[in-house]
Parts: structure tokens; sequence; C-alpha cells
């Protein structure tokens, strides 16, 4: 057993002390039984096959048991500047209601806490993230071990014109949360949630959160995810998504630093006209690995999906991208983009990109595409002959690449602020 | 019931055919496989120490592996002691004594090919003596050969006559551990072909297993060594677009070629076993290993194939582009109909500088065909200015029908490009309905598509070999449209 998966188990047999019901013990029970059972995940595994865990699995971190640990006064480094009302800060995986500003919310959004719910909402919580959990190891040791868990449900109808922010900060080293978003969205209700993963420490952390999505018909939601860790953060992720008739799903994942990070994304769609739309950027510099396992599921007919993610790649940082596309038998006329674009800007670095499509139905429209490659000479001379200097042009060229995808997030002010922090420095922590 | 005397008459024919030949006993060894089936099965063909020793190790190592279970194809575990593993070539005892007794629907399918009548009866299997003149086009083609130092000839022909190339070559591209079924075949293989092209030797013809007499029945392992030495350029054909007689519903063959500098091999394949029938009972296991090592500087490997045959093909040629500005193309064209499955593609392994590949795949399932492409461009750190192209379009036809696609790309040189682009998408209404307004009917409309659609891989076999492509792929579909 490697120290992570030790310190893991410590953390596990720790949690028996706590103060829970018999319920909940079981399903912690069951989770780590799955979590041992499906073994740590190795290279050996196709899901994990470029994925290396190596820096991980020699950490010994961790895991916050006490909930509700706060923050006395806040840090200065805790980096919530500027993030405006609505929001909800966590800390190491726990809630922070001192941070957290939520007045202004209109009555159709409630917001529940694990630590504040009763046990059969709890059972329900547990039922509707299990999806989300059972994507990889990790949602099953997230299941063992989370310690915080938010459940956000937006009332039919509701509208919210404000970006909701969901704030993970990784502020102590050697530690690890694990924590739960569950999202729930009435019939035309609308949302925008903007997650922000930080971190303020340059020791190692690793953060292990779940989100489950379910949206009613005619629901329409944006999630936009940045990723601003530290050179030492360790970030998994599991997001599933069920869309009912007619919802509209958007979600932008932006991977700009950190040690590793593996987002293991599915969407699916399971009532016809359903949309989903799901793109990303990811930014590698040295040593650091982007990895993201999407999929995506027409499980019904008449549903579209448009899938875009882009990779740049600097020193000898690594990316790994497997796109899955699943058209379900019967789930005819099923129209379904992919694209993955890939800009190797060093002779170390390195990209693994798998496409994959699956299809079972016959009046179908699917499509994938994939490139790797350079910056265009011919864009950079051009440039060049107007006079701008050779970094600017090559910065220009790289932001022109990636804003491509901020572009299209529809909300005004989540957009901006995307379009700033993609026209950063290429790879560099210069946010954290 | 006439069932008690068709039999004895069996017996009794077969008694006679084979009075004056060596009994059957000694001519096939049992069934199931062991070490002393390897010694058997070198024994009989008196083969060389070496080549002895490196089946025993293929053996030893196949005793290890546990058959691929990643490929999205789905059968009922194979018995590897129910198999026999050596048999002289088939005697023509067991084929129907003519034409007539041939099953009807393969004759109506010769028929729609344009096969001529001479042919039928040998693709068929029918036991004639004394085949037209095959024998004599054989030889006028091997002293052809000879003239220009080519070797062409059965593996067993070159174990004994060339043993020095085959010490060289045999195995250095597909090693005896490298998959499951390379290792069963690496240990039991029967025969094969044989082709060395010395340097500098453009090959003044299509060479085609089909006209290599002397290795008919080649059997369920076959062995295919190709070597083109510096400058030399050879293309090779396998298989015939006729639906073939055979038995063996395993099939695991090894195909190796070798291209030296500025060398150019063309293999083009057209795989047309028994598919099975429409509720998929019966039909070939296809489970091949193909690759080819580009290893000097400029040589060029290309592979064609159209694969409309077997219930299950399993099929990954590829490439290993070593050499500098090697040149690596992969060109194929599969077809699933009724229960078939095909889990087909290539690997691009791009080692040297500049080195070029294409890859053309093209998928076409119908009825409850399940098809995958499956491939790999690797572009290794040493691979600068390495480029690849990949298209896999699949066309589908009928709503019980699967297409899959796995490419993987890996990409460890910055100076690398790689494009990958596939779609998935059936026959267009509207182009349906401009041909049907036209006059032609459905199924001559769905076969202009589809060939439409296979255009780009056709026109990369040989004229002839297109031309029964294409017919291959009108029969291959009928029933599948409306």
């Amino acid at each position: 057993m490697n120290p992570f998966l030790t310190q893991c188990r410590a953390s596990f047999e720790m949690q028996a002390t706590l103060e829970e019901g018999v319920v909940e013990r079981g399903q912690r029970q069951a989770e780590w039984t799955r979590f041992e059972a499906l073994g740590w995940p190795t290279t050996r595994l196709e899901d994990w096959k470029y994925t290396t865990l190596s820096g991980l699995e020699k950490l010994s971190l961790q895991n916050s048991v006490e909930p509700r640990e706060e923050v006395k006064g806040v840090p200065p480094s805790l980096p919530l500047e500027g993030i405006p009302a609505p929001r909800l800060v966590f800390v190491d995986g726990t809630f922070q209601p001192d941070q957290s500003i939520i007045d202004g919310l209109p009555k159709g959004v409630r917001l529940r806490f694990w630590p504040d719910l009763d046990a059969p909402e709890r059972e329900r919580f547990t039922h509707k993230m299990a999806p989300a959990r059972a994507l990889t190891a990790f949602g099953a040791l997230n299941g063992a071990l989370f310690t915080e868990g938010v459940w956000i449900t937006v009332d039919a109808g509701c509208a919210l014109e404000a970006p909701l922010h969901l704030v993970k900060v990784s502020r102590t080293g050697q530690r690890m949360s694990h924590g739960a978003v569950l999202l729930e969205l009435g019939e035309n209700s609308e949302l925008t949630l903007r997650e922000h993963c930080v971190g303020s420490t340059d020791q190692p952390t690793h953060s292990n959160w779940v989100t489950a999505i379910e949206l009613a018909p005619r629901a329409r939601l944006t999630l936009v995810k940045v990723q601003q860790e530290g050179l030492l953060s360790y970030h998994t992720a599991a997001l599933h998504a069920l869309q009912r008739a007619g919802s509209h799903l958007q979600v932008f994942s932006f991977a700009l630093s950190g040690a590793l990070g593996r987002n293991d994304i599915t969407l699916r769609l399971i009532e016809p006209h359903a949309e989903c739309v799901l793109k990303g950027v990811y930014r590698v510099a040295d040593r650091a690995l982007q990895d993201f396992h999407t999929s995506i599921e027409h499980d019904s007919p008449h549903c579209t999906s448009d899938e875009c993610f882009k990779g740049v790649l600097e020193g000898t940082g690594r990316a790994v991208f497997n796109g899955r596309v699943r058209v379900a038998l019967d789930a005819q006329k099923t129209s379904s983009r992919q694209s993955n674009h890939n800009l190797l800007l060093s002779d170390k670095a390195e990209v693994n990109t798998k496409p994959q499509l699956e299809i079972f139905a016959d009046d179908v429209k699917c499509s994938h595409g994939t490139t790797v490659g350079q910056l265009d000479e011919e864009q950079w001379f051009y440039l060049r002959t107007r006079g701008i200097a050779a970094d600017l042009a090559r910065t220009l060229l790289i932001q022109a690449f990636t804003l491509e995808i901020a572009e299209v997030i529809p909300h005004f002010g989540v957009r901006e602020e995307v379009r700033r922090l993609l026209s950063g420095t290429v790879g560099g922590n210069d946010h954290v | 019931m006439n069932f008690i005397p068709d039999a004895l008459e069996g017996l009794i024919s077969l008694e006679y055919r084979h009075g004056f030949e060596t009994s059957i006993e000694s001519d096939e060894i049992p069934k199931g496989l062991s070490e002393d089936t390897v010694r058997l099965i070198s024994a009989r063909k008196n083969e060389p120490e070496f080549l002895l020793e490196w089946r025993l190790e293929a053996y030893r190592r196949w005793l290890k592996m546990t058959p691929p279970t990643w490929a999205s194809v789905h059968y009922p575990p194979i018995d590897y002691q129910d198999i026999i593993y050596y048999s002289a070539p088939k005697s023509q005892k067991d084929g129907p004594k003519s034409l007539d007794e041939v099953d009807p629907e393969l004759l109506k399918t010769y028929e729609k090919l344009g096969i001529p009548l001479h042919e039928r009866a040998i693709l068929a299997g029918v036991a004639v003596d004394a085949v037209f003149d095959s024998v004599s086009v054989a030889t006028t083609f091997k002293d052809k050969l000879a003239e220009v130092g080519i070797i062409f000839c059965s593996f067993s022909e070159a174990v004994q006559h060339h043993p020095e190339l085959i010490k060289q070559y045999l195995g250095t591209v597909v090693p005896v551990q490298d998959n499951f079924y390379a290792a069963l075949n690496s240990a039991v293989f029967s025969d094969g072909s044989f082709v060395y092209i010395p340097p500098g030797v453009r090959c003044p013809m299509e060479l085609s297993t089909y006209f290599r007499i002397n290795a008919k029945n080649t059997g369920q392992f076959e062995r295919t060594l190709i070597i083109a030495d510096r400058g030399a350029s050879v293309s090779y054909l396998e298989g015939c677009t006729a639906p073939m007689r055979d038995e063996n519903q395993l099939h695991a063959a090894v195909v190796e070629l070798v291209a030296l500098e500025d060398a150019k091999i063309k293999y083009s394949t057209v795989q047309n076993w028994y598919p099975g029938d429409k509720e998929g009972r019966g039909g070939i296991y296809n489970f091949v290993t193909k690759r080819g090592d580009c290893r000097g500087a400029r040589s060029h490997i290309s592979w064609t194939q159209v694969e409309t045959g077997s219930a299950i093909t399993w099929k990954y040629p590829s490439v290993i582009l070593r050499g500098k500005d090697s040149v690596g193309e992969f060109y194929s064209v599969a077809l699933t109909n009724h229960r078939q499955q095909a889990d087909t593609g290539t690997k691009m392994i791009h080692i040297g500088k500049n080195t070029r590949s294409t890859i053309v795949s093209k998928g076409i399932s119908a009825g409850f065909g399940q098809q995958a492409y499956r491939g790999l461009v690797r572009m290794a750190r040493s691979a600068t200015g390495a480029r690849n192209h990949t298209q896999c379009d699949s066309l589908l036809l009928g709503d019980r029908c699967q297409a899959h696609t796995f490419p993987y790309i890996e990409v460890k040189n910055h100076t690398a490009t790689v494009e990958h682009e596939a779609s998935t998408s059936r026959i267009g209404e509207d182009q349906l309905f401009f041909c049907r307004q036209r006059g032609l009917s459905a199924e001559d409309a769905v076969s202009m598509i589809v060939n439409g659609f296979c255009k780009e891989v056709f026109k990369e076999l040989p004229m002839e070999f297109a031309v029964e492509a294409q017919k291959l792929l009108g029969v291959s579909l009928e029933g599948s449209v409306g």
C-alpha cells in the first residue's frame, strides 16, 4: 500500500469515530469496499493508460475530518478578491459561511449542506450522487471520505441572472479535500454556475470533488469551471449530468495549472431534444499533466451535442484527451460533433488523444476531428511583417487559439473574466 | 432412409481413391496442441533445427498468454485443443464432385461476380484433377520471375531452399510473443508465401496467391514473409473476390513485410471468406496479424484491404516507419452485413525523421453488422517532421447495425503533425432520391452511393481487382436495402 492509500485508510477509520447514522456509515463502507476492489489506478488500466499517479501516491495527505472547520479571519492569501456575490466558499473541502455571500439569492434557489441534512435527505443526496461517484476510483474514494456536500436546487421557472460562484480553495498544504455538489434544476429554470478551483499554498494538495447535475425539462445550465491551483496540486474531479427533454447544458472547463488534473465528465441525454455543449482548454507547462476523459451519451433520439477541447503544451507538459460519444440503439436523429486540437510548443511535450465514437443507431450525424501541430508559420510571419515582436506574435497566436473556446460562454461577465485568464502567460501559474 | 448407403459409398470411394497413397492416420495428427504437436509439425515439414526451436519458443510463450478481450467482437471461447493443427494439404476427396453439387447460392454469386466458368470449379473446391492450364500458368510465371532473381514460393519451399533468408527475417517484424494469435501462428503455422525481391529489381508482374498453385490450401495458420531489398518494388495480391470454400473456423495468419532502403511494397487483400448465415451461424474467425517494417530510408509500405467476408475480423495491418522519409499507407474498406463483426484498423508507428503516413478507412455496416475502427498513430520523440493524416468514415445501412471508432493518437514530438477526422452517417435521403428519380432501382442506387463512398480506397487497388471489389460490395450488400 502506497503512502497515499495508507493515509486514506487512516482517514476512513478515523471517520468511524464521527457521529453519523448507521445508513451513512454503511454507505461509506460500501464505497470504500468499491474503492479497494477497483484498485489503485495504474497505467495498466485502459482509463489510466497515459496518466501516471506516481506523484500522488507518494504523498501522505490529511483529510479534513472535522466538519465546518472555520477559518479565523481571512488569511491574506485566500484568493477571494473580486469574486462577487452570490458565492459559496469552501476551504480545504469545508464550507465557510463567513466568507460566503448568499443573502441575495432569489426565493426559488435553495441551498442545503450535508451536515444539516436529515436522514432521508442524506439518503436521497447519496443516491443522486451515485452515478457521479461511479465514474472513477476517485469517485468511490470521495464517497468514502467526503466531509462536505452542497445541494443546490433551483425551482421550476426560476432564472438567476447573476452567476453563482462556487469557490474551492486549497489553503493548507498536505491536505486532501473530498466534497460533493448536487445541482438540481427544475423545469424552465436557468442558472450560470462559475466554479473557481484555486490554491493558496505551495505545498502539495489533493482536491477530489464530485458533481452531479439533474436538469428537468427545458432547464438551462451553464457551468464554467477554472482550475488554477498551485504547482503541486493534484486535482481529480468527476461530473455527471442527466438531461431531460429539451434541457440545455453548457459545460466549460479550463485547466490552467496544477501538477496533475484529471476530469471525468459524463453527460447523459436521456430524453428527446436535449442539447449539450462541452468545451474546454488545457494548458500544461513543465512537469504538469492534464487529463480529460469525457463521455457524451445519447440515450434518446433528437438530441444534439457539441464538444471541443483545445490544448496548449509547453516544456515537459503532457496532456491526455479521451472523448467518447456513444449513441444508443434507437437514438435516431442524433447530431454530434467533437473536436480536439493540440498545440505542441516544445520538443518535450507530449499529447495522447483518443476521440472515440460508439454508434448503435443508423440515422445519425456524428463526426470527430483531432489535430496535433505547431503554430502556423504563415500566421506568425503575417504578424511579424506588421511589426509585431516575435514573442508577442507567438503569444497572440496562442491566445487566439484558446480564446475561441471562451468566446462562446453566454454570460458576459464570466466570459470577460475567462478571457482575461486565458490572456495570461501560457502555462504559467501567475494567477495563483 | 438412404443415409447409410451414402455413408457407405463415401467410405468405399475413400478407400478406392487412396489405394496407393499414404493412409489417413499418417496424414493427420490428432486434435489438440502440445509441444509434441509442434515437434511433429516441424518434423513433417522437415524443418531445420532453428525453426523448431523458434516454434517451441512461440508455443511456450503462447501458453502464458490469454486471448485479447479488448476488441468489440463477441464469440464463444475457442477450444484450442479441439483443432487439428496439421493435416497434409487437403486432398480433394472431401470436396463436391462437380459443380452440380455446389450450393446454388454460391454459384449465383459467382455468376454475379462474373467469374469465368472454369475458375468457379476451383473456387468451389470441386475435385477437378486437371485444372485448365493453371499449372502452366504457374510455371510460366515462375520462369519469368526467376530470370530477374525474384524468389516467390511457398513458405515450406523457402525453408528448404533459402533457410538463411528465413533465419534472417522471420519474426523480426512480428515477434513470437507479439500477441496471442501471432504466438499461436508462430508455433503451428502450416504454410504460406515467401517473396524476396533482390536489390534494384522491380517485380514485372503483380504477385498473387491466387495463381500460386503450389500453395493451395495453405490452411488456417498461414505465414507470409515478403522482403523487398534495396530499391526493389513489388505489388502483392492476397485472396480473391470470390467466396472461397473453407472448412476451418479459426484463421490466425501472420504477414510480415520488410522494406529496405528505397524499397516499395504494396500489399492488397480482398477477403471474402464465409461470413456465416443470416442468423450468424458458422462463418470464419479471421484473427490476423499483419505488419510492415520500413527499415530503410525512403522505403514505402502500403496496405490496401477490402474486407467483406468472415464472421469476425480482427486485423490491424500496421507499419513501423523506422527509416527516414519512409511512407506508410493504409486504405481499407470493411463491410459487415447480417451478424458479421469487424474490429479492424491500423497502427502507424513513426520513428524516423520526416516519415509520413496516410490512413483512409471506410466502414459500411448493414443488418446487425458491427464494425469498429481501432487505430494508433504514434509519433516517437525521434520522429521529427513526421506527418499523419487519418480519415475514417462509417456508413450505416439499417437501424440495428453499429459503427465504432477508437483512434489512439500519441504525439511526443512537437514538429510532428497529426490530423484525424471521422464521420458517421447513413446514406442521404436526398442522394437516394436523386438516383431513384433518374430511374435507378433502390439497390442500384445504394450500390452506386456505396461505391462512391469507397472510391478513395478502390482506386488504390490494382485495376482488375478494383472492378471485382465493386461488384463484390454490391453482392455482399444484397438484402440490406429496403
